[in-house]
């Protein structure tokens, strides 16, 4: 029987096994047309990464100069493990990596080090990044991974300076990674088992990564906000609209701003919590008649809780945040309107101006806000103004104002440390920041650019 | 040019040198495919996706082995893979039930290549595959289990099932041909 089932396989084996046919010319055509229409992808990346090149060298005044060197990127060949004359073989029973730390002194240029080291690396200089790799990254783009033994993969990783991270759910791998399919891992079918044994021909694998510590997930985050600020003022009982419109008239917004230093922390699936401190300052100037009277200052110390969403495609990511936060303590300086000046009012000697000069000559809205010099006009009564200053007087509250925000923006992942961020943000008071006992209810909304940079732990 | 220039001439993009080395494979390539595909059409994809390999590829080949060897297991990867995708849009079907039959070897080379080529394209995908990677290509169960994932058991019982299907086949086409 055996024999006849030997025939049976030599027969097939010579009639088929050297066999040829000739291919309908269509298919070369097709494969020229495939091909050509990866070197113009392949193009247009690179013309994408002159162009970011550029911006940054003006950004950055030159210091991230662009060598011939520093200009190549390296791609890694397609097989990891390879047999004699390069093929592809088997890497799904053994995960490719297994944690392990990066040596941090790895030197910046690791790719060229490396290159000199290993006779056999499959390394090969091109001047951008392959669409394959592109897409491998933009797949497995988001969080850092404990990185794994397979020099090479490190070296790659080293050269590419924040395009480290890989998303830690089931198997990553760095090439054709459109052909990934997450779901798959999520099934125990024969479906998710037909996928998963795809992956015998792929050629890096990461495992699934335990849950990541505090310091992997932690950075410190501080922002710049230039803002524009709108007063939404009502009267209360029966307070003439009158006040407030000559109010809103005379006021004009000369500085708003926010600093934030805080924490930003990665939860799992993209998602982020973010914490700090708020210090808000609006600088305002009241005129009458074109004359410039007074002067006033608000300070805002807030503690937000932002809670967002983020991704990334490789250098470029996208966030979007909201959240509350609370004003824990507020400072007033300066003036504003009186509802009506009460010409028998004493003022205290102490509460006039010593200079009655609106503002010092050569000085500016920072260095007035910095130096909290609010003067009152030689022509403004004393009596026509509430002094912020005088807690009597001061219709505005000191804390516990809830203030709304919403923000959606850009962040370029400079380095591995280092993010940069370009947020539209919105926010607004929910509650009045007057007393109760004001004559009226005012809340600030503020639409300004939040300029913020993420530095890791 | 010997091989090693036409492969340097095609890792330099020169496109007469690309278009000399398909002629060159593209005829036993195109019959590989044409044993793991159900039909022409599946074959021709399976030919053109293999070659944008080899070409993306080639920089990778050390000149270590036979050049040949090295294209024809990037067509059967290939294959494997076109036939694994496929398989998940189709439903999976069984061979069972099937008498033993005995043909001699001398009746089945009197077939034609066609003939016998057309026997394999009917057989269902996995059986075709485990066919064709042990009775064609040469390998052992344990390394056919690695690549299509699955036990050597499997692949030992589908081959049984594929010689005894197409031995029931062979039968009915001596009947029809009276060979």
């Amino acid at each position: 029987m055996s024999d006849q089932i030997e025939d049976f396989d030599r027969v097939f084996r010579e009639k088929l096994g050297g066999q040829t046919a000739t291919p309908p010319e269509s298919v070369w055509e097709n494969i020229q047309e495939k091909r050509t229409y990866g070197h113009v992808v392949t193009n247009r990346v690179m013309n994408y990464w002159k162009t970011f090149g550029t911006m940054m060298l003006i950004l950055f005044g030159g210091s991230l100069g662009l060598s011939s060197d520093s200009g190549q990127q390296v791609t890694l060949k397609v097989d990891s493990r390879k047999d004699t004359n390069g093929m592809i073989v088997h890497s799904e029973h053994k995960p490719a990596f297994a944690k392990e730390v990066l040596v941090k002194n790895e030197s910046s240029n690791a790719i060229q080090k490396y290159k000199s080291t290993n006779s056999e690396n499959k390394l090969t200089d091109r001047a951008f990044p392959s669409a394959d790799l592109l897409a491998s990254v933009h797949e497995s783009g988001f969080s850092k991974p404990n990185l794994v033994t397979d020099k090479r993969l490190n070296t790659y990783i080293k050269q590419l300076d924040g395009w480290e991270s890989a998303k830690p759910s089931s198997f990553v791998r760095y090439d054709q990674m459109e052909l990934a399919n997450k779901r798959a891992f999520l099934l125990n079918s024969s479906r998710a088992k037909a996928i998963r044994s795809e992956r015998i021909v792929y050629d890096y694998a990461i495992e699934l990564y335990k849950r990541r510590p505090f310091k992997d997930r932690a950075y410190w985050y501080f922002a710049f906000t230039p803002q524009s600020i709108q007063k939404v003022m009502t009267p209360k009982f029966n307070l003439s609209t009158d006040y407030l419109e000559d109010r809103a008239k005379a006021e004009k917004t000369r500085l708003a701003y926010t600093f934030t230093a805080g924490l930003h922390y990665e939860l799992k699936n993209h998602k982020f919590f973010e914490t700090g401190i708020n210090l808000t300052q609006i600088y305002e100037e009241m005129s009458f008649e074109g004359e410039k009277r007074f002067s006033n200052q608000y300070d805002f110390v807030e503690i937000p809780f932002l809670l967002g969403y983020k991704d990334r495609n490789a250098k470029w990511g996208w966030h979007i945040k909201g959240g509350f936060g609370i004003q824990v303590f507020n400072n007033y300086k300066g003036y504003i309107l009186k509802k009506v000046a009460d010409p028998n009012e004493a003022v205290s000697p102490s509460q006039t101006p010593a200079n009655p000069q609106f503002r010092r000559k050569n000085t500016s809205a920072v260095t007035t806000i910095l130096t909290n010099n609010h003067n009152l006009s030689e022509n403004q009564d004393r009596r026509g103004v509430y002094d912020l200053s005088n807690d009597a007087e001061n219709p505005y509250s000191t804390t516990g104002i809830v203030n709304l925000h919403l923000a959606a923006g850009i962040t370029y992942h400079h380095s591995i440390k280092t993010s940069f961020l370009l947020t539209p943000h919105y926010s607004r008071s929910i509650n009045t920041i007057t007393k109760s006992d004001a004559l009226f209810n005012e809340r600030i909304n503020a639409v300004g650019i939040n300029l913020g940079t993420l530095v890791r732990f | 040019m010997d091989e090693k220039k036409l492969i340097q001439a095609c890792i330099a993009e020169d496109k007469t040198a690309q278009r000399a080395l398909y002629e060159l494979h593209s005829p036993k390539m195109y019959f590989l495919c044409l044993r793991y595909a159900k039909s022409d059409a599946e074959a021709q994809d399976i030919l053109q996706d293999g070659f944008i390999k080899v070409f993306d590829k080639l920089s990778s080949f050390q000149f270590k082995g036979s050049f040949e060897g090295w294209v024809r297991r990037i067509m059967v990867n290939t294959a494997l893979n076109y036939i694994r995708k496929k398989s998940h849009q189709e439903e999976v079907i069984g061979l069972e039930d099937y008498q033993d039959q005995v043909v001699s070897s001398k009746a089945i080379s009197k077939l034609s290549e066609q003939e016998l080529l057309k026997l394999i394209q009917q057989l269902p995908d996995g059986y075709r595959m485990v066919f064709n990677l042990y009775v064609i290509e040469g390998y052992s169960h344990k390394e056919i289990a690695k690549k299509l994932a699955i036990s050597a058991n499997t692949s030992r019982s589908q081959l049984a099932k594929s010689r005894k299907w197409m031995q029931n086949e062979l039968v009915k086409l001596k009947t029809s041909k009276h060979v």
